[in-house]
């Protein structure tokens, strides 16, 4: 395999951090899952995102950073890959997102700062599945803090999302995990497997799961 | 510092009336180094802190980070020396904990703040010679009065006096890089020319390995 580091990304609920584990074993890969359950802003944020989104989003800043910092700069010598179950990148989107103009100027800034000093994924993998099943994957596992989300806020993720992935230029796997079912069905990680094998020339290439 | 490399940053920190602007002209006038003076009135949250403190100070705080890092990141890529009059240590460790100490920052807000500045402080280097003006509470009350800013008529004493000892706890726990500390009570650099020089002699020792 070509790719050092490969970034999965894509809307909540979209299955990011099960299909970053089943890689990360299948290609003997070091993991780097977001910490997401020990949010201290996410509950107050989903209660009253105008005033709690600025905290929120400087805090994940913070934090995606110097995890991506910390985690990359050991160079592990068992592992030939990273796979991370987020994009550094995706700051930037929820911030557009969640924050007022002025705010996301100023954060917008911060951001701007700190990418320079990360080392930049290879390969991202990005995940679609439509609102509804996004809903449906977030209510099935149940996190106390998600409860707030409705489908307008996914909605809105989906589509920043989306003109993200239209215009950035990191080589991408566009994956729609619609019918995914990446823990039971063998032949859906295979199909990622190959797309990350096949080390194509695209810069996108597309996947749906059947 | 040994090796007598061009420095590139030297910061002043020191309470308000300490003489920092003043050191900062007559420094940069001396070593022909640029100053870099502090903005703080084109805080886009001033007056919305003015009017619900609480609620605001968390994003004047961080509005005040960002222009202080882009101003480091400004010297650390340029090749000038500068001066600068006030660092972005003084946010986190002086003007932050003040207003968490008085009820004005929430204790989460103050977490979030010092761990978001702490994220920073690795990306940019400590000043080659950090400078800092000592003064008592009666010292700066004597300086802001006889500059008579208007703005800053109305600072109160049990004000100065909080922000002293967190100057103190701050400064003794300077480890960052060099440090000189000036008594403006010993030295009166501002007037007296004599003292000025003394300043200059220290500041060359430490700098340039001169004596």
């Amino acid at each position: 395999m070509k790719y050092h580091f490969i970034s999965i990304d894509g809307n909540i609920g979209s299955g990011k951090t099960t299909l970053a584990r089943l890689l990360a074993k299948r290609l003997n890969a070091r993991l780097i899952l977001e910490k997401a359950a020990d949010n201290p802003f996410l509950p107050a944020f989903y209660e009253d995102p105008a005033s709690e989104a600025f905290p929120l989003e400087l805090f994940f800043l913070a934090e995606r950073y110097k995890q991506l910092k910390e985690r990359m700069k050991v160079n592990d010598l068992f592992y030939q890959a990273t796979i991370a179950d987020y994009y550094f990148g995706k700051c930037l989107l929820f911030a557009k997102i969640n924050l007022p103009e002025e705010e996301f100027r100023l954060f917008a800034k911060f951001y701007e700062s700190l990418l320079p000093q990360l080392q930049q994924p290879d390969l991202l993998i990005y995940l679609h599945a439509p609102v509804h099943t996004l809903k449906k994957n977030i209510d099935k596992r149940n996190r106390s803090f998600e409860k707030g989300i409705s489908l307008n806020y996914l909605h809105q993720i989906q589509e920043t999302y989306s003109d993200y992935i239209k215009q950035h230029h990191l080589k991408t796997i566009y994956i729609d995990v619609s019918n995914a079912d990446f823990l039971r069905n063998e032949t859906h990680i295979d199909i990622v497997l190959n797309a990350i094998k096949n080390n194509a020339e695209e810069t996108r290439q597309f996947f749906s799961l059947p | 510092m040994a090796d007598h490399k061009k420095p590139k940053h030297i910061a002043i920190a020191g309470n308000i009336g300490a003489g920092k602007t003043t050191l900062a002209e007559l420094l940069s006038k001396h070593y022909k180094w640029i100053p870099q003076f502090e903005d703080t009135e084109n805080n886009p949250y001033l007056l919305d802190f003015y009017e619900d403190m609480p609620r605001w100070s968390f994003n004047l705080q961080v509005y005040f980070l960002n222009t202080r890092l882009n101003r480091l990141l400004e010297i650390q890529r340029g090749t000038e020396t500068v001066i600068q009059d006030r660092t972005i240590y003084e946010d986190a460790h002086i003007f932050a904990p003040n207003l968490h100490e008085m009820g004005l920052m929430s204790k989460r807000d103050f977490d979030n703040y010092f761990n978001f500045f702490k994220t920073l402080e690795s990306m940019v280097k400590p000043p080659d010679l950090l400078i800092y003006l000592k003064a008592s509470v009666p010292a700066l009350v004597g300086q802001i009065q006889k500059r008579g800013r208007e703005y800053e008529e109305n600072i109160r004493l049990d004000y100065l006096k909080k922000l002293n000892v967190l100057y103190t706890k701050w400064i003794e726990s300077y480890k960052e890089g060099d440090l000189l500390i000036i008594d403006v009570e010993k030295n009166n650099f501002a007037e007296k020319s004599e003292d000025f020089g003394d300043v200059i002699s220290k500041i060359d020792s430490m700098l340039y390995g001169l004596f």
